[in-house]
């Protein structure tokens, strides 16, 4: 496993944690009030945790997919919950901190999950030494 | 920069380094799994407590309508006409009380929203009943009876 693949798997499981993190803290602050939101930021907090669990161990790779999938879910259900429409009738009216925090998070667990998944189907280059005669 | 230096450094990283590493993952995994059971617990169980807790009672003779957990509190209130009333949002969440059935407003009222702490007085002049509820958050509903 290359260096660079690890480096991604590790980064991309921080970034999920603190996704899962901003979710069961979101939850615990007024979000537990929302009808469904609210049991979709617990099921966040509760497959972050799983995610980042996979991740650590040979299951890394459907780790990776499962935290890709969560993170996308949620970057989707917050640009949705931005509209009027809203999502399940719930409404993210301003870019809050909180907000502001996952959306940042989420964007990166997909970039670094997606790299390590990628960089774990790019063979590793064979180093040449083109100095030795 | 940090990217690099991140490569750099696991470069040299030793097989027991992972392992350490592999292992704080599961620490902080499986103490995310235990949060997830303790912010449920500590909320009794329960979500949606916004629509659980409901109350169907009879209107309130009051002119104070604060808004906390996601409800109107009290979410029936009965005024006399010219009656000056006050909604103030007690929670995090940003909410309305604009008049009409969810999701319809229907022009009669509307404290556009506010945030945590500010306050809005309406005035409803003409007998009736009337509906509101909040913009943001169409579940939360709330009748505003006139005499």
């Amino acid at each position: 496993m290359s260096s660079a693949s690890t480096a991604l798997r590790y980064l991309g499981a921080l970034a999920t944690i603190v996704v899962g993190a901003v979710h069961l803290q979101q939850y615990a602050d007024f979000i537990s009030d929302v009808p469904t939101i609210g049991v979709l930021f617990l099921l966040n907090g509760l497959g972050a945790g799983v995610v980042a669990i996979l991740l650590a161990t040979r299951r890394a790779p459907l780790g990776a997919l499962a935290g890709v999938a969560l993170s996308v879910g949620a970057l989707v259900s917050i640009v949705i919950s931005m509209t009027d429409t809203g999502l399940f009738e719930y409404t993210e009216p301003t870019l809050r901190g909180a907000v502001v925090i996952a959306i940042a998070a989420e964007a990166a667990a997909v970039v670094l999950l997606c790299g390590y998944l990628a960089a774990r189907r790019t063979p590793e280059r064979v180093r040449t030494d083109w100095t030795t005669t | 920069m940090i990217w690099l230096s991140a490569v750099a450094a696991l470069d040299t990283m030793s097989n027991s380094l992972q392992h350490i590493l592999n292992r704080v993952l599961v620490v902080l995994g499986v103490t995310l799994v235990l949060a997830t059971g303790i912010v449920l617990v500590a909320h009794d169980g329960s979500t949606g407590a916004a629509e659980a807790n409901r109350s169907a009672g009879a209107a309130t003779a009051t002119d104070k309508v604060p808004i906390k957990d996601f409800l109107y509190d009290p979410d029936g209130i009965t005024v006399a006409a010219g009656t000056k009333i006050t909604f103030t949002n007690e929670d995090s969440a940003p909410h309305t009380a604009t008049s009409g059935p969810s999701p319809s407003p229907d022009g009669v009222f509307d404290t556009d929203i506010l945030q945590k702490g500010q306050s809005k007085s309406i005035t409803v002049t003409k007998a009736g009943t009337y509906a509101y509820y909040c913009v943001l958050h169409p579940f939360m509903k709330g009748t505003v009876i006139v005499t």
